[in-house]
């Protein structure tokens, strides 16, 4: 038996053992090759170790197992070489056929080395080769298989120089498998089997090459079944040496016990590998899994700490830790998708950088979307997508010092990590790795969050706006206790005369004139404080630790601005203005309902004032408000009232009949109104409508307003004019300027066809389709210059016979059962 | 990382990719980097005192607005700002300033700012070119900072010296001489020395002006044959490998009957040429050298903006150094007989092939140049080519605007700078026609038909050998790089031929005074030759 038996044995036992490591694996052809190596070693070594142990079923059998082992693998590495370098591998198919025929050839015949003879020499059996000149053709062909992997290496590397450190394994496994074959020559390591020792590191290099192409985990290394092997491989090894101590120490001390020998060796060998076992496990968990252990808790943690919030801050919070916990970095950034604002928000984990926004089209979320993994940073400057980056964008990434990015991919690219260097060394693929892991829990939980976020938001946001809620911002006003030992103060914003502006035009233009107000609103008050809308055309501001005259000067500015709308405005016939109330705590009020409370009497003052402007609380004035408050548009009229008169008896100056008529129609299209069932403010203010209707008549040339014959058509378009005069005239009073849609809209026709706007149906404001009744009824039964006085039941025959297409047919039935029942007088002409 | 340590790192086709991946881009894509960046440009630019001049207060929001509200300029617009050399007047801060001279200009000189990102860009093109230039297909190139390079260009501040400093920065290869022994030569002188040097060491890469490097193969072939300067078979006699190799050298070009070549004494991986009329001397390159040259296509005011590919076939564009524009030479004509006529401009998705093109560059990455014609004339050769694996239109370089008469890339010859010329000469030329021309040998020259007045015909010594002398004496004073024609390339610049007295003034048809059509000179020859009673006889060549 060959002496040191142990070292073929641990190197068969190294190579069965990777081998066993990579069946598990995902096969990829680096990885074939690898395990080709090793079984070619496994055969060379093996063969050996079993011949020189004189095994079943003969030494020359083994032999040329060692032999077979020793030319595979030659064409082995050889192959190993080119998938390694992704070369060409049409040699490597030269070199197995080489192998196959000289290891075929020696097998049959020994024809290049015969196998060795056992020689008995000195009580030693010692195996004598009987080498010829073939040996030596043999040792050529290795020689050339060499050269050859030598100059496609030297090729390889010059195309690749990348290559060069990755390949150096290699030379040096080479290198020690040589200096094993020269060293067992030497007479120092005579009987030592220092080649096949050399075996191990150079399959160890071999290992190492692999490892680097991050190919495999480590844990593949240390799975059950390794354990077991080498649990197995060890305790085979103890009981070739001890079985037999154990049985003389046995027979001479213990012969007693003799028979229970088979059970106590059993029982002995079962506890050793047991042991074996639990340490082998133990040792290279910690060697070897640890960290990957530690990833796997840690992910296992992260997984549920993230799955309990719905909080996207929170999640970055918890995934910033978890990526500091494990793979420690210098810099972690968050670019979270803003979809409102069209960007990546970049969120930090330092305070002293002031983070960018990176455009939705940054070409680097374009790259990382198809990627679809983590990237490095390198990777993506040497690709094309790079040359489409702007510079400025380029010198935002740099600053964030990135080195690997992650997107966060659900469904689409919500956001991406950035990652700087590692605090301590380079990446390594188990970082990588736990990126990856880490990635589809992190998407999932924000994109969760993200549409918890964007229904919560819906539930306090108003449609129209974006602005906080009516419901929300109460509660948040109730929710405002902290401040009320410093500051707090409310402001109430209406827009003045909104509904004239709708009604003017349109609910379109109105709903886009209070989305501008509400961004106007946005951009002043930033995050100083919350802003809602209230109701309709009524806005709340709540500013947290803002005194009245902070606030003062933040709603003036906020009038100016609202005021420059107009500015943008086609066709303006009345301005868009609002006007604020405010009051604070605790310079005017003592508690929130107060505070809410003062603040409303302020906007009814500002409205009062005049409208457009920002009013702070006053308690005195504020007494008799609630008194003023209903009386209001009545004391705007009264104020007026004498202008008015003034106005129609310029009309009665220069054209009788158009006073006489305008008073006629203040008659009809009251009474038709409040028959209608309108409330009693709306029919006043019909009837000063109708007062002034044809006020713009004072523009139309006499000629024209009393023309005896019919009017040209050049004529009529000026007599047309007058509509506009009218509301050129009013629009002078501001507090009555809510008669205007009801002018201008008392020659639209219910048909469309109409002026001046040509609206139909029920978009002619309801004053509107009143007065045009009244005033084609008036003008019916007047006489004029050009035309005789209609009978009444011409009159009342036509307005039905118009009701549709110029009358609303309900208004006009209403009108001639009204005429026909004696409930509407005929006026006096 | 230097070129050779991103070499070492992510190999070779990875290294490839990340230079030269554009050439592989759709049409769409070039397109879309293009658009992208000149979107940064514009926001750049517009902010900026020379955006403002131009823009006068306009805002430009879309692609339309850029061409609606930039009009086509010339250095004249940017003239007043850019002179001043300010920092603040720019889109971004200047790194460098290049210079060259403003032939025919308000200044001596036109300056262009070249900022960082530029420089950036243009170092990384350089490389691209590099890449191209030593390989002989996709994925191929032979690239090592131990190369030593010969180069035949000017240093700072002309855009030439931007090359050497270029390759410094990313590859770091050796100059012949180093960059900071050959400011204080001569042109001469350098190359001498670059030669003695490159026997020494090697000369792996020659990059120069076509004409330059033309000259300096001729010189190389003349000093190592067998007139050989003495002092370089003195230092030859110190290195006996060296000297082993010219011996061989010389016997090769012996048995081959032919007098020594570059191409015997070294083994040369890129030969890279820039300038004007490279065409004239490319095949004499490549038997020189044993290597086919390649074009660069680079500028002052647009840096540099394209490169030949593999096959030579045409030039790319690089998409990130200038957003192109083109007008179509059927519209300069256009203009030419309507100067009212308002040029369009294509882009590089709208060429045609087999059409001439005026380029329009907008330099991106914080360039001051907007909707710049640069004076250059292109030529579409196709809009992709197999050869190159490319789907972006390919150019050739035609030559410069017909207005200017460039000489070998050395010189620009205006309207304007040869009517100054005949002022100060005060020869009594009353009209001529200036033409660019190319002798037998293929060296180009300026050809000036003059016509002298009836007077000064009859009263003063009028020949031509006279009009040439006068000529080339203020051409001398009035522009320094006219001079270096002759000194540095041997080129006789001007060729003169008399006109017979009124024979421009008296013919029928329209004649462009500068670079007419061939088919228009042949026409008034004949003209002029026929049997006219021109009052008073004729002088002629």
């Amino acid at each position: 038996m060959t002496s040191y038996p142990y070292v073929p044995v641990a190197a068969v036992s190294c190579y069965i053992f990777l081998l066993f490591s990579f069946g598990a694996s995902r096969k990829s052809p680096l990885i074939k090759a690898y395990m080709g190596v090793l079984i070619a070693m496994i055969l060379w070594t093996g063969g050996s170790f079993l011949m020189r142990l004189d095994f079943f079923p003969s030494v020359t059998f083994w032999y040329n197992i060692s032999i077979v082992g020793l030319l595979f693998l030659m064409y082995t590495v050889y192959h190993f070489t080119s998938v390694f370098l992704n070369c060409e591998q049409g040699k490597d198919r030269f070199w197995l056929i080489v192998s196959i025929l000289t290891s075929g050839l020696n097998w049959l015949n020994g024809f290049f080395l015969a196998a060795p003879t056992p020689q008995d020499i000195g009580g030693k059996i010692v195996y004598v080769y009987e080498v010829t000149y073939r040996a030596y053709i043999l040792y050529g062909i290795v020689f050339l298989c060499l050269l050859s992997l030598v100059i496609k290496v030297y090729k390889s590397l010059k195309e690749h120089p990348e290559y060069v450190k990755e390949i150096m394994p290699l030379f040096v496994g080479m290198g020690i498998l040589a200096l094993g074959n020269f060293l067992v020559l030497l007479p120092f390591f005579k009987g030592f089997p220092i080649d096949i020792l050399m075996g191990i590191p150079n399959a160890v290099c071999f290992y190492y090459m692999v490892y680097k192409r991050r190919l495999f985990k480590l844990t593949l290394l240390v799975s059950r079944t390794n354990c077991y092997l080498v649990s197995a491989g060890l305790t085979a090894l103890m009981f070739i040496f001890v079985i037999q101590p154990i049985e003389s120490f046995m027979s001479r001390y213990l012969d007693r016990f003799l028979q229970y020998e088979a059970l106590l060796m059993s029982c002995v060998f079962t506890a050793f590998t047991l042991v074996i076992y639990s340490i082998f496990k133990t040792l290279s968990d910690r060697f070897f899994v640890k960290s990957e252990i530690y990833q796997a808790e840690k992910l296992k943690q992260y997984s549920q700490s993230v799955s309990q919030t719905l909080n996207t801050d929170d999640i970055l919070k918890k995934t910033t830790e978890v990526i500091q916990d494990v793979v420690y970095v210098k810099e972690l950034h968050v670019a979270l998708l803003n979809s409102e604002k069209q960007e990546y928000e970049v969120k930090g984990d330092k305070d002293y950088f002031s983070y960018p926004s990176l455009s939705l089209k940054n070409p680097l979320f374009d790259y990382i979307k198809d990627k679809r993994e983590v990237v490095s940073y390198q990777e993506f400057k040497s690709s094309v997508y790079y040359k489409k980056l702007w510079q400025l964008e380029r010198d935002c990434l740099e600053a964030l010092h990135v080195e690997y990015i992650v997107p966060l991919i659900e469904e689409e690219l919500i956001g991406a990590l950035f990652l700087s260097r590692k605090v301590e060394g380079n990446y390594q693929y188990k970082d990588i790795d736990f990126l990856q892991s880490l990635t589809p829990m992190t998407s999932m939980a924000l994109k969760n969050a993200q549409l918890y976020q964007r229904v919560y938001l819906e539930a306090i946001s108003d449609d129209l706006t974006g602005l906080y809620n009516r419901k929300y911002f109460y509660e948040l006003l109730e929710k405002q206790n902290d401040y009320v030992q410093s500051s707090l103060t409310l402001v109430l914003m209406s827009v003045d005369d909104f509904r004239l502006y709708n009604q003017l035009y349109g609910q379109n233009v109105g709903d886009k004139a209070l989305q501008e107000i509400a961004l106007i609103l946005k951009q002043c008050i930033g995050t100083a404080g919350y802003v809602a809308r209230i109701q309709g055309k009524e806005f709340g501001i709540l500013l947290p630790g803002y005194n009245l005259l902070q606030a003062k000067d933040m709603c003036e500015s906020i009038r100016l601005k609202i005021m420059d709308l107009n500015k943008l405005g086609e066709l303006i016939s009345k301005v868009l203005t609002a006007s604020f109330g405010i009051a604070s705590i605790p310079v005017n009020a003592s508690h929130i309902k107060q505070l809410n409370e003062y603040t409303e009497q302020a906007l009814f003052q500002a409205k009062r004032k005049g409208k457009n402007c920002v009013y702070v609380y006053n308690m005195e004035l504020s007494e008799n408000a609630s008194q003023q408050k209903d009386g209001m548009r009545k004391s705007a009229y009264e104020e007026y009232a004498s202008t008015v008169y003034a106005l129609q008896a310029a009309i009665d100056a220069k054209d009788h009949y158009t006073f006489a008529h305008s008073n006629n129609v203040a008659y009809y299209a009251t009474e038709l109104a409040k028959a209608f069932g309108l409330q009693k403010d709306l029919v006043d203010m019909i009837y000063e409508a109708a007062l002034l209707h044809d006020v713009g008549k004072i523009g139309i040339p006499e000629s024209i307003l009393n023309k005896p014959a019919r009017l040209t058509q050049e004529e009529f378009e000026i007599m047309k004019t007058h509509v506009d005069n009218s509301i050129g005239i009013i629009k002078h009073l501001p507090s009555i300027d809510y008669v205007i849609p009801i002018v201008v809209s008392h020659h639209e026709r219910y048909d469309g066809h109409g002026y001046p706007r040509r609206l139909s149906g029920e978009d002619i404001p309801l004053g509107g389709r009143i007065l045009c009744v009244a005033d084609s009824f008036d003008a019916m039964m007047s006489q004029r210059v050009y035309k005789s006085q209609f009978t009444l039941e011409f009159a009342l025959n036509e307005i039905l016979q118009q009701a549709n297409k110029q009358f609303d047919p309900d208004l006009a039935d209403l009108f001639v059962k009204l005429v026909k029942s004696g409930q509407i007088e005929i006026q006096e002409r | 990382m230097k070129f050779e340590e991103k070499l070492k790192k992510i190999g070779k086709k990875e290294l490839y990719d990340e230079y030269c991946s554009f050439i592989d881009l759709s049409l769409e894509d070039y397109m879309n980097i293009q658009k992208s960046l000149l979107k940064e440009q514009i926001y750049l630019w517009q902010k900026s005192n020379v955006g403002q001049k131009i823009l006068k207060g306009r805002e430009i929001s879309t692609f339309e607005d850029f061409k609606k509200y930039i009009p086509l300029t010339t250095y004249h617009d940017y003239a007043d700002i850019l002179l001043k050399k300010d920092d603040k007047d720019l889109p971004a801060p200047a790194t460098l300033w290049i210079e060259t001279t403003w032939e025919g200009g308000t200044h001596p000189i036109k300056v262009a700012p070249y900022n960082k990102a530029m420089l950036e860009t243009v170092f990384t093109n350089m490389c691209v070119t590099m890449m191209i230039a030593t390989g002989k297909k996709k994925y191929d190139f032979d690239i090592k900072a131990s190369y030593h390079m010969l180069y035949g260009l000017a240093p700072l501040p002309y855009a030439t010296g931007l090359i050497p400093l270029g390759l410094d920065n990313q590859i770091g290869v050796q100059l012949l001489p180093p960059a900071h022994i050959a400011n204080k030569l001569s042109f001469g002188e350098r190359n001498k020395l670059g030669f003695k040097m490159g026997l020494i060491h090697g000369i792996d890469y020659f990059f120069g002006l076509g004409s330059v490097t033309y000259y300096v193969s001729q010189s190389l072939s003349k000093m190592g044959g067998g007139s050989a300067d003495p002092e370089f078979k003195k230092e030859l006699m110190k290195h006996p490998t060296k000297l082993l190799n010219y011996l061989n050298a010389t016997k090769t070009a012996k048995r081959e009957g032919r007098g020594l070549l570059p191409k015997d004494l070294f083994d040369i991986k890129g030969l890279v040429v820039a300038g004007t009329d490279n065409c004239l001397y490319r095949d004499e390159l490549e038997r020189m050298w044993g290597i086919k040259p390649l074009e660069l296509f680079a500028g002052t005011e647009p840096t540099m903006i394209g490169t030949e590919l593999h096959s030579r076939e045409g030039l790319i564009f690089f998409p990130d150094a200038c957003f192109y524009e083109f007008i179509r030479e059927s519209d300069l004509e256009k203009q030419e007989d309507n100067p009212s006529y308002q040029l369009p401009t294509y882009t590089l998705d709208q060429v045609q092939p087999n059409q001439n093109y005026e380029i329009v560059i907008s330099v991106l990455k914080g360039g001051a140049f907007m909707r710049y014609r640069v004076g250059d004339m292109y030529r579409c050769v196709s809009l992709k080519s197999t050869a190159d694996q490319t789907s972006i239109p390919l150019f050739k370089y035609v030559d410069r605007v017909k207005d200017v008469i460039d000489i070998a890339g050395f010189t620009r010859i205006t309207k304007n700078s040869i009517d100054q010329v005949i002022k100060l000469s005060k020869l009594d030329i009353v009209d001529y026609i200036a033409k660019k021309e190319i002798d037998e040998n293929n060296r180009p020259y300026m050809h000036m038909y003059v016509e002298v007045s009836k007077r000064s015909s009859y009263e003063e010594a009028i020949s031509v050998a006279v009009l040439k002398d006068h000529l080339t004496v203020y051409f001398k004073y009035f522009d320094q790089d006219y001079d270096d024609l002759k000194k540095i390339l041997g080129i006789d610049p001007l060729k003169i031929t008399l006109l017979k007295v009124r024979s421009l003034s008296t013919y029928p048809h329209k004649i462009r005074r500068m670079n007419p059509s061939l088919h228009d000179i042949e026409e008034f020859m004949r003209f002029m030759n026929q049997d006219l009673d021109l009052q008073g006889g004729s002088l002629h060549d």
